[in-house]
């Protein structure tokens, strides 16, 4: 055990420090779920960072990336968070679907979709979750019958993140009707501005429309764009959802920022609740570090040949569950001004703690909800009985 | 950067394992607790016969000469056993220490050598372990008070008075004045007591976790076995919930007891502060774990026959020693908030 940094490490620090410092905007890019103006600014960003090939570093050389290892790329978005980059608007691209691509995908169907993700020329939506089919992924209706080299897809998706504005979504289809729940599902890509697909925004709690619902009547997609053997959907899904509560997505620096915010915010003399919220910051500082080294144990394990498998689920509950604390100490902090909103003259911090709580709140419902979640560990882990 | 134990150091978990799985069973302990008994010199001698005594003893003076990394492992394992005997008090934190002190104090430097190859153990009172394990066994005790000052003699010689406790496995004593003043030698004394009470706290931290896992581990073949209305508790999602949530517990107290370990062996500058994490969290797993455990086992778990309570007491031991609550936060605070040095890239110093 070796928990130091080698040279090499030290210097790719430095290398991805001196370009964000000469990179990142200054100002904060509008958000992306609020307008086609912050969601293109972010679109804008991606390129920028494929430019100086940091869209995905850890992909290969020939899709954009750099090749590198995994504690390389927690060095990266160590430096991503420090310099506060835009968050990625990609990210059901890059962390989620890229790399299931990378595992399912053919050589022609790699080059044509892994560029144009890596680059943000192609914006990811995922469209999963159907109205009966939530936490029960296995109820999916939505099909896609085959008809000649093409798929005709018909169904109803919900709670979509990112597609009121982005280009393709990848879906989950019953490709075989005799087939029930787990078996006759396919994973399909279609753009969001083909024929036949209707996109309605659906106003979150915040009050942006960061989800959609996706309606689909007779939808034609040439077969290409079926990600896997027919029928497999369910298992690609399952690799996708590993990244989703996994390693990938959430990044431990992302926790470790804002558990340094929110000690600078502890500090500062105007805010409240110092006493009984110190015990808070404290646990929330404790437990970024101890998610940051949770996941650069699972990054070694996986690069000495390992993988995780219901481990995802651990993280998954871990992360959303500090988020969520983390945020609550910090409007404990902001004492009344904490529900102002950034209209309100005298908001702190530009209202991010109270959009950060809001957010926070869907981290134990997405990715499949934290009582899913517990389920898997005490089946697949802990191998109690299913009933 | 490399999280993973080499094989070496997975093997000395696996060494003493098995060791203990054959001479530390629930059973073997059940039968001390009858018999009122809390050391076995056969189990210990066992264990030292494996080298385990001079783990952490510098090489020039007959020990291994291995680090924290190693003795963190050893920890566990031991906390997972429920092991009575001091071996991680003594070989993890007393007997390291006496090894920095013992020159130039003739009769010290003589014990060193016999207590290096296992012939006994070493308790140490320290302002922040008030009430030491298995004193009145010890072949010296070490005393050291507020102001750095240490103590030696045996038993007989220093006031020590039995605390019995929760445990019936751990016989605690408190100590008031005796013994001979430790002349200083060439090593720091402060800096000696310091890196005591960090070994001290990690390896409580240490057990801590191994008690966690072996609670829920038995709380799940449990609920496996019993079976109410026709099948086992297990497959009651309220059953599955309250145990994942230890599994959740358990899995981000693992890597900060190990990194704690790696940076307090390595000298780095964060090493007190994530001690202080893991001994925090460890006592809060552990007692959730061993509660849970509890809970789960139901009537059974309530009663003297059963195992549950023999790791809930020893969680409840291991979870006061090596410093307060309140000095463990400080000590996190002292990184996080007074040094302004927290970010995403200082997590394993700078």
């Amino acid at each position: 055990m070796d928990l130091t940094y080698s040279p090499q490490e030290t210097a790719f620090r430095a290398e991805v420090r001196a370009w964000m410092e000469a990179n990142v905007p200054p100002e904060p890019l509008a958000s992306f779920d609020a307008s086609r103006e912050g969601f293109e600014a972010h679109r804008a960003w991606e390129a920028k960072l494929n430019e100086g090939r940091w869209g995905m570093v850890t992909w290969p050389e020939e899709y954009g990336g750099r090749g590198l290892d995994l504690i390389r790329w927690l060095i990266f978005e160590e430096e991503y968070f420090r310099a506060k980059a835009p968050l990625r608007v990609n990210q059901n691209g890059i962390f989620l679907l890229g790399p299931t691509l990378m595992d399912y995908g053919t050589d022609a169907q790699k080059a044509r979709f892994l560029p144009a993700m890596a680059s943000g020329e192609e914006i990811w939506a995922q469209a999963w979750s159907e109205p009966q089919a939530g936490s029960d992924l296995a109820a999916v209706r939505a099909t896609a019958l085959r008809d000649g080299d093409d798929y005709i897809l018909k169904g109803h998706k919900i709670w979509s993140s990112r597609a009121v504005y982005a280009d393709w979504a990848f879906g989950l289809f019953r490709t075989n009707s005799e087939e029930t729940r787990h078996t006759g599902l396919s994973l399909i890509f279609f753009p969001l501005d083909a024929p036949g697909v209707t996109i309605q925004p659906i106003a979150q709690i915040d009050g942006e429309t960061g989800f959609a619902e996706i309606l689909l009547e007779d939808v034609r997609v040439p077969a290409f764009n079926r990600l896997g053997e027919e029928g497999q959907g369910w298992s690609i899904c399952m690799t996708t959802a590993g990244f989703e509560r996994g390693l990938m997505l959430r990044s431990p620096a992302r926790y470790q920022m804002a558990a340094a915010r929110l000690a600078a915010l502890w500090a500062r003399p105007e805010t409240s609740n110092k006493v009984s919220a110190r015990s808070s910051v404290l646990r929330s500082i404790m437990d970024a570090d101890a998610y940051a080294m949770a996941i650069y144990r699972m990054a070694s394990k996986i690069m000495a040949g390992g993988s995780i498998g219901a481990e995802a689920s651990t993280n998954k509950i871990f992360w959303s569950t500090l988020d969520l604390q983390l945020h609550k100490t910090a409007l404990e902090l902001l004492g009344p001004s904490g529900v102002l909103t950034d209209a309100a003259p005298t908001v702190v911090d530009d209202g991010a703690w109270l959009d950060g709580y809001f957010f926070a709140l869907s981290g134990p419902i997405y990715a499949g909800s934290n009582e899913i979640q517990k389920n898997i560990i005490a089946e697949r882990m802990l191998g109690l009985p299913r009933k | 950067m490399d999280f993973r134990f080499t094989d070496e150091q997975d093997m000395i978990a696996e060494m003493i394992g098995s060791v203990l799985r054959d001479k530390c069973s629930t059973a073997d302990l059940r039968k001390m607790v009858g018999a009122g008994q809390t050391f076995d010199t056969e189990r210990w001698n066992a264990l030292a016969e494996l080298g385990l005594c001079s783990v952490l003893i510098p090489e020039d003076i007959g020990g291994m000469g291995l680090s924290e990394i190693e003795f963190v492992r050893v920890a566990e394992t031991c906390g997972a056993y429920l092991l009575p005997e001091p071996l991680i008090e003594s070989s993890g934190v007393s007997l390291p220490l006496l090894a920095e002190l013992s020159r130039p104090n003739p009769g010290l430097e003589q014990s060193l050598e016999a207590l290096v190859a296992g012939a006994g153990h070493v308790a140490l009172f320290h302002p922040s372990l008030p009430l030491a394990a298995h004193a009145n066994s010890a072949q010296v005790i070490l005393s050291s008070d507020d102001t750095g000052d240490v103590f030696y003699g045996t038993p007989s010689e220093m006031d020590i008075a039995a605390q019995p406790c929760a445990d019936p496995l751990t016989p605690l004593f408190s100590i008031g004045s005796g013994g001979q003043k430790l002349e200083n030698g060439p090593n720091n004394i402060h800096e000696a007591l310091a890196r005591a009470h960090n070994r001290g706290a990690l390896f409580a931290a240490a057990q801590m976790l191994g008690v966690a896992q072996a609670a829920l581990d038995i709380t799940v073949e449990y609920s496996k076995e019993r079976q109410q209305f026709g099948r086992p508790i297990g497959g009651n999602q309220a059953v599955k919930h309250l145990l994942a949530e230890v599994q959740v517990g358990i899995e981000f107290l693992r890597p900060v007891v190990y990194a704690a370990a790696a940076m307090l062996a390595n000298g780095n500058q964060n090493a007190s502060a994530h001690i202080s994490h893991a001994r925090l969290r460890a006592a809060e797993v552990v007692q959730l774990a061993t509660e849970r455990a509890i809970q789960v086992h139901g009537a059974m778990g309530y009663s003297w026959e059963a195992d549950v309570h023999l790791f809930l007491k020893r969680g409840m031991v291991l979870t006061q020693q090596w410093g307060t609550t309140d000095q463990h936060f400080d000590r996190v605070a002292e990184r996080a908030i007074q040094s302004g040095e927290l970010a995403s890239d200082k997590l394993f110093g700078t």
